[in-house]
């Protein structure tokens, strides 16, 4: 390891400050179809990051040659890409340096020791669970992804850190058809853990649920376009809290004009929420979004977004942090070796309330409540958004009355916080099988207890 | 034992401005491979960045396929008659200096998108400039070699005047040669940054039934999307494409015909041979309405009993899928004209939601999008939701566009055609 950190300083520039970044990625893929092993494959990229701050400016190179030669050429072109630039900006990045090796907890069985014949052998199970299940079931996807990160940072403001961390998903789909009615559907389980642990998720469960939801859309009527009350579930908290508002609460894009720019202090959601990113919460000690450190070699800390109601904080790295004047919340992010590291997410989730979720049906008089995202969506730089909706309930007279199918909701993200008038008393992560895709991707995770509010519904005629 | 062997070198410059100021330039390249291997109908894949060593990956991968099942139809391309292809390497790029030049053409970029509307900000712009060159062989006899240029950007941010933002929006922009390039580049920003400042003070829709005008963008996210999934011969051998049994079958209007031409000289689509190295072709999809082909590659050809028409997809780093090269639409009038033959309705420029590939039902909002009355251009929308079925739509083409968008799956038309609903005021 000393070695390794003694080779990565020739990267260093004595009067510039640098950043150099090793990272090897090995990802395995296993994924069945319709009880066909489809793909089995496994992938190893290394390699080498320079990064130069010269005058307000970024240089960047990157380079397969891990010699010392290879970073000395690496560091010559990141410095001279700076130089290109020529920004003469008077801003010195704020860094909190740290040295050491840092691993998630609990990784008891780490999955690259697990025989890959066992874990072939599971996914075949799963598809073959998933098809079986009944004669409507028309076709069946398992998709198992195991990446193993390794990062080795220096810098000159003296961070010299290690990390090794393990991100493992399983995803089940599959469509269904009767008499005419086709549906699709599809969930998983994404952690940063080891194979057991990804097991007590219950992979099995996670198949039969896919097969219910799925059963139950086929004929299920679709909701009622228009205004309503909804309870969200924890993935839909977590899909709003990161699309519709973490991307307007990025430094990066708050510097570009976002609608939250210049609003620190103001108030923005109802009192009863309180919303942060966080880079390793106590509570999800399997988080899919787990770092000890951000990719610039800074301590990764907690970013408070909005508390009881009140926007108090950005996301924030090195320069963006500067330039806002707060503190560096180490979000700065980069997926490969060869991308540049800039402003994401990690957790980004909404603190639990005191309500439980069944005072919270039995107080919705008619409305929805609504628990998985499917079918994708969007949000926009003003916070307005657009999600699709996979498992979804009508609730009538205080109870669950049937399903509903290819709900879709849209609004304002600050509106439907605004209005929210109860907040869960669980809390859960429920968006491990996610990628952000701002750039270059990032593992991410999202979630929060169930939330009662209300936006707009898109359904269809009957 | 089949063996293939896919090798990847990249170079490759890149230029980032973020909040209006180019804020970095990097520099890099890396060397991949990626080896296949068919051993006793079972099949394994390893892949890695840096020098390789091919016979320890051979091994890797035949570790891999003997955990997998047998499957009598995993197969590999076979070498053909491969066209001639030309201009897909523009000799300038080992002429420049790609670091300074990516640094320059964005400055120059984002100069020209803040010169033509001031109310423009942009959020972000990258120029990437890159030269690739990628190998396929394998021990049936197929041994091909491509060398590329790239010289694409992409540009994203918003219109502000007072108060008040427009929606997001972004525009990309690729192509083989330098030159082709810039004057696209200007063309299409000058006309991304109108746009975008035009839908400034929206209105909500009128809600109704009826007719929509949807954009190339808007055609190649949603109809071109459903087409390619639910035409391509994986899905058809998974069971999963509701065309499964449609060859020769009529699944859209008589005036929709669709070809895959990856054979154009000097286009950013155009390329001699697949992933699997097998030879392209000229491939009819849709013939007025009737489906003609599904996109098949190695393994799905032989599921079904079908010629290849090389479509493998994917990279030194996957398994070959499939996907289409270069999709060309069949168009028959001037924009201009037909919108002047709508009295009202709207035009998709963007959407945001989601597709039920299984049903075709789609359903979102309409974005930076437009509402057309007696024959013009009224006025930019808000708050509009969309929904229709994209086999509504497929069935109720009235017209479609000689004037066409260069986009990822080809040049993309305009699209009128009966079958939707929106909901706004």
């Amino acid at each position: 390891m000393k070695d390794i950190f003694n080779t990565l300083k020739h990267g260093l520039h004595p009067d510039h400050h640098t950043q150099v970044r090793l990272h090897r990625r090995q990802v395995r893929v296993i994924r069945v179809e319709n009880g066909v092993v489809t793909e089995n494959k496994f992938d190893e990229k290394i390699g080498v990051s320079v990064r130069v701050y010269v005058d307000g400016a970024w240089g960047f190179a990157y380079t397969s040659d891990i010699s010392p030669s290879g970073l000395k050429e690496a560091l010559e072109k990141a410095t001279a890409g700076a130089k290109v630039i020529g920004l003469h900006e008077n801003i010195k990045p704020l860094i909190h340096p740290l040295i050491g090796e840092f691993f998630p907890p609990k990784v008891i069985t780490p999955a690259e020791t697990v025989p890959l014949k066992d874990k072939v052998h599971l996914m075949l199970e799963l598809d073959n669970r998933l098809k079986d299940t009944d004669n409507r079931i028309i076709s069946s996807i398992v998709r198992y992804t195991e990446l193993l990160d390794e990062k080795w940072i220096v810098n000159t403001e003296g961070t010299q850190a290690y990390t090794k961390y393990p991100n493992l998903e399983l995803i089940a789909f599959a469509s269904a058809e009767e008499d005419g009615d086709r549906e699709e559907y599809a969930e998983g389980i994404g952690i940063t853990g080891g194979w057991d642990d990804m097991l007590s998720f219950d992979p099995y469960g996670k198949v039969d649920k896919v097969a219910k939801v799925l059963l139950q859309n086929l004929h299920a009527p679709y909701p009622e376009s228009g205004e309503a009350t909804v309870i969200l579930g924890p993935e839909l908290v977590g899909l709003l809290s990161h699309e519709a508002i973490g991307h307007t609460v990025e430094a990066d894009f708050v510097l570009s004009g976002s609608i939250t720019a210049g609003k620190l202090g103001h108030k923005v959601a109802s009192e009863k929420i309180t919303l942060v990113d966080h880079p390793h919460p106590d509570f999800a000690p399997h988080a899919s979004g787990w770092i000890p450190f951000d990719d610039e070699g800074s301590e990764a800390k907690e970013a408070v977004i909005i508390e009881n109601g009140i926007l108090k904080g950005y996301m924030t790295d090195s320069i963006t942090s500067q330039k806002l004047g707060l503190d560096n919340t180490g979000n700065s992010r980069a997926w490969l070796y060869m991308d540049e590291p800039i402003v994401r997410m990690r957790n980004t989730y909404i603190l639990p309330g005191n309500d439980t979720l069944q005072a919270m049906i039995e107080a919705t008089d008619d409305g929805y409540l609504m628990t998985t995202a499917f079918g994708g969506g969007q949000a926009d730089a003003n916070a307005e958004f657009m999600f699709g909706v996979g498992e979804a309930y009508r609730i009538k007279n205080g109870k669950i009355a049937h399903p509903v199918k290819s709900a879709t909701i849209s609004g304002q993200a600050f509106e439907v916080l605004s209005n929210v008038d109860m907040v869960g008393n669980d809390i859960k992560l429920e968006m491990g099988t996610g990628y952000c895709g701002k750039f270059q991707p990032a593992k991410v995770d999202g979630g929060g207890p169930h939330i009662r509010t209300r936006m707009k519904i898109g359904g269809r005629s009957q | 034992m089949k063996r293939e062997i896919f090798t990847a070198y990249n170079d490759k410059a890149h230029a980032f401005v973020e909040s209006g100021k180019l804020k970095t330039v990097s520099y890099g390249n890396f060397q991949a491979t990626g080896v296949r291997v068919i051993e006793n109908s079972r099949q394994g894949f390893v892949s890695a960045i840096g020098s390789a060593d091919i016979e320890k990956l051979t091994q890797m991968a035949r570790e891999i396929a003997q955990t997998s099942p047998k499957d009598p139809f995993l197969d590999m391309g076979r070498p053909g008659r491969y066209p001639d292809i030309t201009g897909i390497y523009d000799e300038t790029i080992d002429k420049i200096d790609m670091v300074k030049t990516a640094a320059d053409l964005a400055k120059g970029f984002l100069e020209l998108a803040q010169e033509t509307d001031s109310r423009i900000s942009i959020d972000s712009l990258m120029v990437d400039i890159e030269k690739t060159e990628i190998s396929v062989e394998n021990t049936e006899g197929v041994s091909v070699s491509e060398k590329r240029t790239a010289f694409s950007m992409v540009i994203s941010g918003m219109a502000i005047e007072g108060d008040e933002v427009s929606s997001f929006d972004y525009i990309s922009v690729e192509d083989v040669g330098y030159e082709n390039f810039i004057s696209r580049v200007k063309n299409e920003t000058r006309a991304f940054v109108r746009r975008l400042v035009k839908t400034l003070h929206p209105r909500k829709a009128p809600s109704y039934k009826g007719i929509i005008l949807l954009s190339p963008r808007a055609v190649e996210d949603i109809i071109i999307d459903f087409i390619t999934y639910h035409a391509s011969g994986l899905r058809v051998v998974r069971n999963a494409s509701m065309w499964k049994d449609s060859i020769g079958k009529q699944i859209a209007s008589s005036k929709l015909t669709i070809i895959d031409n990856p054979l154009v000289d000097g286009s950013p689509y155009a390329t001699a041979f697949d992933r699997e190295g097998t030879p392209t072709s000229l491939t009819p999809i849709i013939s007025k309405g009737t489906l003609e082909n599904f996109f098949l590659n190695a393994y799905a050809s032989k599921y079904l009993g079908m010629v290849n028409t090389g479509h493998a997809s994917g990279g030194y780093s996957s398994v070959p899928g499939v996907a289409p090269h270069c999709l060309k639409i069949d168009s028959t009038s001037r924009l201009d004209d037909m919108i002047k033959s709508i009295d009202r309705a709207i035009l998709l420029e963007r959407f945001s939601g989601n597709i039920n590939y299984q049903t075709g039902m789609v359903s979102g909002v309409a974005k930076n999008s437009f509402f057309i009355e007696n024959g013009e251009i009224a006025y930019g929308i808000t708050d509009t939701m969309v929904s229709f079925s994209v086999l509504d739509i497929l069935n109720g083409i009235v017209d479609i566009s000689k004037d066409i968008q260069m986009l990822d799956t080809g040049p993309m038309p305009y699209i009128l055609a009966e079958g939707a609903e929106i909901i706004g005021g």
